[in-house]
């Protein structure tokens, strides 16, 4: 179990994280979500030995790892560049980790194939680097990382230099293989999509501070804050007369035929469905999506169900 | 990261040493020879004998004359390759490139054949062969720089002036010739200091009547006359400096200009365009590798007809020499090998120093000083200032020494690019998955690294091979280089010297070649 404790770690005197606590268990996958920014890599690379801390402790099972270089954590890293090296195939990136162990040389060889065969590259250990294409190089990051089999594996934005559709596809397989192996895992992405897609827990960071952590279900039902609930693409905020800021969840909302009265602003086609954003009579905007459709400019009712109204105030 | 830091301090101890002792002292020992008037004269004296004037204007002259010429010969030259695609490009930009590498004496064997005496065009001891000379050795430095440059153009600037009305001279003039001009200022700077340090050309084929002030150097050096050989050194160094500052100037111009090129280079079009594009490229090949040849056919021509004879006769002891041709062959490939090793050694310190530092320093300046530096000045300061604290001016190791002292700053160039463009996280990838620092050098940066250190090692070998300036002052008469037997063999009448001479050329020529042409092919093989 890997256990962070008040952790803050700075660059060039800038300090970039700020008292993290978090816990990692056994086969647990967490995802540290956040904007560009927000400090999550260099939290990666602090739990890598590639930062030093200023303050805190990283521990795994119990032991201090401060003391402990990168090189003998044993936990498996991989960068968002992929950081292959240019001077070796691909079998030589896969199997480099086991060379360091000192694992002999023709034990080396079927571990290197089983190791490309997870990640479905089987038979390319003599291609060299520069011939791969994006989606494979990502592909032989992953299964250099997995290879030596750390006990913890580190992910930073695993998909993010990969093209839209590629990036989709490569998280649910990323995600299959991962809890198949019950590998323990923290993951780096700045896309919430990947984050839920793929982790049992998400950490939202902002500003180097953990501000919301917990199952991708539970952080959407009830975000925080306003400000995490907006970074994960929640946008119908309004004031409420009686409660202050609340989040109302779009699904929380339908037109009925008594209701507040409201004018249709824009009218979008959207899945087989019309996504209206409307104006109420005290200025402020509501977007939801309904099978009914609407004409810009009309008038409607729309009835919102108490229980999707999530509660903002009173949060930090 | 402490340890590291410390480990780089001693590292950085070596190569410093070195150019301190081999490279600073004897500068500032030159500087001090020329100051103290040893030998009682007035100073006034000194600079009347030494004729610094007319020798300072006619390097200035010469260099000047030549820069336009190379500038204005390339510039057809440099569009041709840079515009237009077509079979076989690269090897014949490559082919045109051979001259610019070649040792000086292998050129003036070559020149010595073309406008000789008793050839057609007798040129050799008038001006005209010093300038076509130059012309030759630096035509490929205008289509290198300028044509580099050329090929990175936007095709659509000059488009876009066209379409506002501009015809092609206009679009030229107001287009490209702006966005070439760093370039071109760049290249002139490098043929004019090529040029005005000029010493084998103009020593062997200038005559008595045509002094540069490198060769003006040897000649006082050898008549004895110490201040006046080191102020000349002193004038030619305060030359020099201000040429390098000037370049160094447009260089940094050079780099901060944004060329953006999409597509391929079209290939010529129409029979009056490809005539046009052939014709400068035949034109140029043969100018610039007809001399070679010429070279090779007559070190192949003797008495009667053709043969091997001029080669048979390098293993058999020459009156006047100490040694054989042979022994002399021998002698340059142990000295290229000593500085090769030295110079790998010395620059790949140095350029791990370089690598990691962030900011650029006054080591990177003094390690690009040779460079600057002209070979004689190196070798005067030799032998005016290596007896002491001992007397290494008898040592085996001094003309390796001088050549590695040359070849430091082409091994720091091409390996410094490399160390640097490593990105750190492949080394933080290699110490995640289990290489302590130590491995991490030893599995990556050395990996990468020694393409890099073997190119200019090998830089470093043709350097050494080709040396004649530096090596003119400090070679032993017991064990003379290639080029300083070529350079005594050439200043001989004997038709049996020349014909000599000419199978070392040729040998010398060939070997300079191989090394170039392997240097390329593992860059290209990088790629």
């Amino acid at each position: 179990m890997l256990e962070l404790r008040d952790v803050s770690a700075a660059l060039g005197g800038v300090t970039i994280v700020h008292d993290v606590n978090l816990e990692v268990a056994d086969g647990e996958i967490v995802a540290l979500l956040g904007p560009s920014g927000s400090g999550k890599s260099t939290l990666l690379r602090v739990i890598a030995g590639l930062v030093p801390l200023t303050q805190g402790a990283v521990t795994w099972a119990g032991q201090d790892l401060s003391p402990v270089p990168p090189h003998l954590r044993n936990f498996g890293f991989m960068f968002q560049d992929y950081a292959l090296f240019p001077h070796r195939t691909v079998g030589g990136n896969v199997g480099f980790g086991l060379e360091m162990q000192g694992v002999p040389d023709d034990q080396i060889a079927p571990k290197v194939e089983t190791a490309l065969d997870w990640v479905g590259l089987t038979g390319m250990g003599k291609r060299a680097v520069a011939s791969l294409s994006g989606g494979e190089q990502q592909r032989v990051a992953l299964a250099r990382a997995l290879a030596p089999e750390p006990r913890l594996l580190l992910l930073d934005e695993p998909v993010g230099s990969l093209d839209r559709e590629l990036r989709t596809r490569l998280i649910d397989e990323l995600a299959d293989m991962l809890r198949e192996r019950e590998l323990t895992t923290i993951v780096v992405t700045h896309d919430q999509g990947e984050a839920f897609g793929l982790a049992d827990r998400v950490a939202v960071m902002r500003t180097g501070r953990i501000v919301a952590c917990a199952a991708p279900a539970t952080l959407w039902r009830e975000p925080p804050d306003e400000w995490t609930a907006r970074f994960l693409g929640m946008t119908n905020i309004i004031d409420d007369p009686q409660r202050g800021r609340v989040l109302v969840r779009p699904e929380a909302t339908s037109i009925e035929s008594e209701g507040q009265p409201v004018i249709v602003e824009s009218v979008a086609f959207q899945e087989g469905r019309y996504r209206l954003t409307v104006m109420t009579p005290d200025g402020q905007r509501l977007s939801f999506t309904t099978s009914q459709p609407t004409t810009t400019g009309t008038e409607v009712l729309i009835a919102i169900d108490p229980s999707g109204i999530v509660d903002l105030s009173g949060r930090p | 990261m402490d340890p590291n830091r410390r480990s780089l301090r001693w590292l950085i101890a070596i190569p410093t040493l070195f150019l301190a002792y081999f490279f600073v002292y004897p500068l500032v020992s030159i500087l001090w020879v020329s100051l103290t008037t040893g030998d009682g004269r007035p100073w006034a004296e000194v600079l009347q004998t030494a004729r610094i004037g007319r020798v300072a204007w006619f390097s200035v002259w010469q260099a000047t004359v030549s820069t336009v010429l190379t500038v204005l010969l390339g510039l057809p030259v440099a569009w041709a390759f840079s515009r237009f695609d077509f079979p076989g490009r690269r090897l014949l930009r490559a082919a045109m490139t051979i001259p610019f590498v070649m040792p000086t004496v292998v050129v003036a064997a070559a020149f010595m054949v073309l406008f000789g005496r008793t050839s057609p065009l007798p040129l050799v001891e008038t001006v005209w062969i010093i300038l076509i000379a130059h012309v030759f050795y630096n035509l490929a430095v205008v289509v290198r720089v300028v044509g580099g440059m050329w090929e990175s153009i936007d095709d659509r600037l000059v488009e876009a002036a066209r379409t506002m009305g501009a015809n092609r001279w206009e679009a030229f003039k107001s287009i490209t010739l702006p966005l070439l001009r760093p370039a071109i200022a760049a290249a002139s700077a490098i043929v004019f200091l090529f040029s005005f340090t000029s010493f084998g050309v103009v020593l062997l084929l200038g005559g008595i009547r045509y002094s540069t002030i490198e060769v003006a150097v040897w000649r006082r050096y050898f008549l004895l006359d110490l201040q006046g050989a080191a102020t000349l050194a002193v004038v030619q160094l305060i030359g020099v400096t201000v040429v390098l500052t000037v370049y160094a100037r447009w260089q940094r111009k050079r780099q901060t200009q944004q060329a953006v090129r999409t597509g391929r280079l079209p290939t010529p079009t129409g029979l009056k365009q490809r005539t046009v594009v052939f014709g400068i490229i035949g034109l140029a090949l043969v100018a610039e590798l007809g001399p070679l040849v010429t070279l090779v056919i007559r070190s192949f021509t003797t008495t009667d007809g053709y043969g091997f004879a001029n080669y048979a006769a390098l293993t058999s002891p020459d009156s006047a020499f100490l040694v054989t041709p042979a022994t002399a062959i021998g002698n340059s490939l142990q000295f290229g090998l000593a500085a090769m090793a030295l110079a790998v050694l010395i620059g790949g310190l140095a350029s791990v120093v370089i690598a990691t530092r962030r900011s650029s320093t006054w080591f990177d300046t003094l390690l690009m000083l040779p460079l600057g530096t002209s070979a004689v000045t190196i070798g005067f300061g030799f032998v005016v200032a290596l007896d002491w604290p001992i007397d290494l001016r008898t040592s085996v190791m001094l003309v390796p020494i001088a050549h590695a002292l040359v070849a430091i700053p082409f091994v720091v160039r091409t390996t410094v690019p490399v160390l640097a463009s490593i990105r750190n996280h492949l080394r933080e990838a290699a110490a995640t998955l289990g290489a302590s620092p130590r491995q991490v050098l030893r599995k990556i940066d050395f990996p990468i690294a020694a393409k890099a250190l073997a190119a200019g090692g090998g830089l470093a070998f043709a350097v050494s091979l080709g040396e004649f300036g530096a090596t003119s002052f400090i070679a032993r008469p017991s064990a003379p280089t290639l080029p300083v037997a070529i350079f005594r063999f050439l200043a001989r009448p004997a038709e049996a010297s020349f014909g000599k001479a000419m199978a070392m050329s040729t040998i010398l020529m060939l070997v300079t070649a191989v090394v170039i042409l392997a240097i390329d092919g593992y860059r290209a093989g990088d790629l």
